[in-house]
């Protein structure tokens, strides 16, 4: 039930949400900048590409055109950038391949139809929402594993310095790091350092 | 010169019939008044009705073989959503036109559609307002289980948190249950305690819910029922001792005092029979039949792209006021009012819009409008001497 409750706050974000719409002035950006306005988002029209993504855009809705295949989008390749929504009109594995480029969740098919543009929003602020907090957990993951590496050490080496259990070895590590009020990673770094330095 | 043919998906059986077939009667009406001043580009329209017995598949393959063997491109029709959808995809790869012309749950365009009934900005909305704002905001809600209810119920809970009321119940019947379930979920309805009910019922369901909360005890004056998707033709199957003090909101009512409304009716009873009643589904019918006629005469066409273009801002003085068309969505600027059913199964008309609301079909946080609060008692007591009985 709570998954539920999740999502409907999602959707009330939609009406918040600033998109980029990056696509020729064709008939297919005039049926989406009008279906955009009735769903009620704003929104901001850009043809042709840009070198740099302009600043609070929250997705990119982005033409996959045959002519700019062949151009790099660098902003893309960085981190915290916005989820993209392709629209594509060409199923040829050149065209494929450019979209799976993307990272997208889903796609608008050309020519645009109005039914079916909510759905792809919806669904990409969803899942870009769980890919982020995904990334920080991973994150944040990777970094508790460094870490435990650098007690894992520190720990080794104050056992064969002091002759310690390894239990004793991690209490004093612990210990120290209260009294310096410092977390116990950098004081297991301190140690590895001080051991290098004695050679040990 | 040969009519101009229009399709009316309307069924006149299965279980939709009864507003369904008002709503038929509605275009029927329309068409010769119409017809009876000269008719359009100096045509006579002619209405060729099939009967899809409340059935979504038969709505599309209908609406198709009127497509195919027939040439017409304009249609009037359809009341359940799942039969709009059935026949959209007919009339998107035909280049056709629907007409729709009942209220909805909204979250839909189509090039090819005109919405002519409300969306929850228009009617939901407007009554969750009025009723939190008077009745309390401790409420139980039942409706039956399909996507119309569970979309304003989500509305109505959203109004409900906001201001720290709550759920005394929320309970989803299948369309086709039984007496006995509705005794069940009365009895449970009685305990709850709630300020209202909030019924999203629709159909026979409707009859038997009054009946079980009637045999339940429930007091309607301290619990009163709300519910959007009750009009005149429902009261006559629930039956008015039953509905009285039943408060929904819709953008039309059969005691709405407009001229352009009496004489409408006027019309209607010398066509149809005395005891011949009319309802908001009625008049979108109604309306939108007048509507294609004045977009066709505008453009002097009747290819669909041409009226398509042409009702852009089309507006008429309708039985329930003043309307327009909105280009953007192709839905419909209303009229809401909050109606109380009185015993002779009329609406006593409590409040409404100071002018006509503007069509939001994809609003998803609703703001309440501030003409059903009491921070307007000016408005109240003006509404309150607009208040007429049974027409």
């Amino acid at each position: 039930m709570t998954r539920v409750n999740d999502s409907q706050t999602i959707l009330k974000d939609i009406r918040l949400l600033r998109l980029l719409v990056v696509h020729p002035d064709d008939r297919d950006r005039e049926e989406l900048a009008a279906q955009l306005s009735r769903i009620g988002c704003s929104f901001t029209c850009t043809w042709p590409l840009l070198d740099a993504l302009p600043q609070g855009a929250d997705m990119v809705l982005m033409a996959v055109h045959p002519d700019t295949l062949s151009q790099p989008c660098p902003w893309l390749e960085r981190p915290n950038a916005p989820p993209v929504i392709p629209i594509v009109a060409f199923e040829n594995p050149i065209t494929l391949a450019a979209v799976l480029h993307l990272n997208a969740f889903t796609t608008i098919a050309s020519p645009v139809r109005p039914a079916g543009v909510l759905t792809a929003l919806a669904l990409t602020l969803h899942q870009s929402k769980q890919r982020r907090s995904r990334e920080h957990y991973i994150q944040r993951m990777e970094q508790k594993s460094a870490h435990q590496q650098v007690i894992n050490k520190a720990t080794r080496a104050l056992m064969d310095a002091r002759r310690l259990k390894e239990d004793e070895a991690y209490e004093v590590l612990r210990e120290r790091a209260m009294l310096q009020r410092q977390p116990i990673e950098n004081v297991a770094r301190q140690v590895l350092k001080a051991t290098e330095a004695l050679g040990m | 010169m040969a009519p101009i043919e229009i399709g009316i998906l309307y069924s006149s059986t299965g279980v939709t019939a009864t507003v369904e077939e008002t709503q038929r009667r509605a275009v029927l009406l329309a068409m010769e008044e119409i017809n009876d001043v000269g008719g359009v580009l100096g045509r006579e329209i002619t209405p060729v009705c099939v009967d899809p017995n409340s059935n979504p598949r038969l709505y599309g393959q209908l609406s198709e073989q009127l497509i195919i063997e027939r040439g017409i491109r304009l249609f009037l029709g359809c009341y359940m959503s799942s039969s709009r959808k059935a026949v959209i995809p007919m009339v998107e790869r035909h280049d056709a036109l629907l007409f729709y012309g009942t209220a909805y749950e909204g979250f839909e365009f189509s090039r090819n559609v005109f919405y002519g009934g409300a969306v929850p900005n228009q009617n939901i909305l407007p009554l969750a307002g009025y009723m939190l704002e008077r009745h309390g905001s401790r409420v139980a809600m039942i409706g039956s289980d399909y996507v119309c209810p569970y979309e304003a119920n989500r509305v109505m809970s959203d109004l409900i948190y906001e201001r720290g009321g709550s759920k005394a119940l929320e309970t989803y019947l299948p369309l086709n249950a039984s007496a006995h379930d509705y005794e069940a979920v009365a009895q449970s309805i009685q305990r709850s305690g709630a300020d209202f009910i909030y019924s999203t019922v629709v159909g026979e369901g409707m009859a038997r819910l009054h009946q079980a909360l009637e045999r339940a005890g429930v007091d309607r004056q301290k619990m009163p029922i709300a519910s959007h998707m009750s009009c005149e033709a429902d009261i006559e199957t629930i039956g008015a001792e039953l509905a009285e003090g039943l408060i929904t909101c819709a953008t039309y009512f059969e005691s709405v005092d407009t001229e352009a409304n009496r004489k409408a009716i006027h019309r209607y009873r010398q066509r149809f029979g005395a005891d011949a009643r009319t309802n908001a589904c009625w008049e979108a019918a109604y309306v939108q039949t007048h509507l294609l006629a004045q977009a066709m005469s505008a453009c002097g066409s009747t290819e669909p792209v041409h009226i398509s273009r042409a009702m852009t801002g089309l507006g008429m003085d309708a039985p329930q006021g003043r309307i327009c068309v909105d280009g953007s969505n192709h839905h419909t600027h209303l009229n809401p009012r909050i109606g109380r059913c009185n015993a002779n199964g009329s609406f006593d008309i409590l409040a409404e819009a100071p002018e006509p609301v503007i069509a939001d079909p994809y609003v998803m946080s609703h703001v309440p409008s501030t003409w059903t609060g009491q921070s307007h008692p000016k408005r109240q007591s003006a509404t309150v001497q607009l208040a007429v009985g049974a027409a």
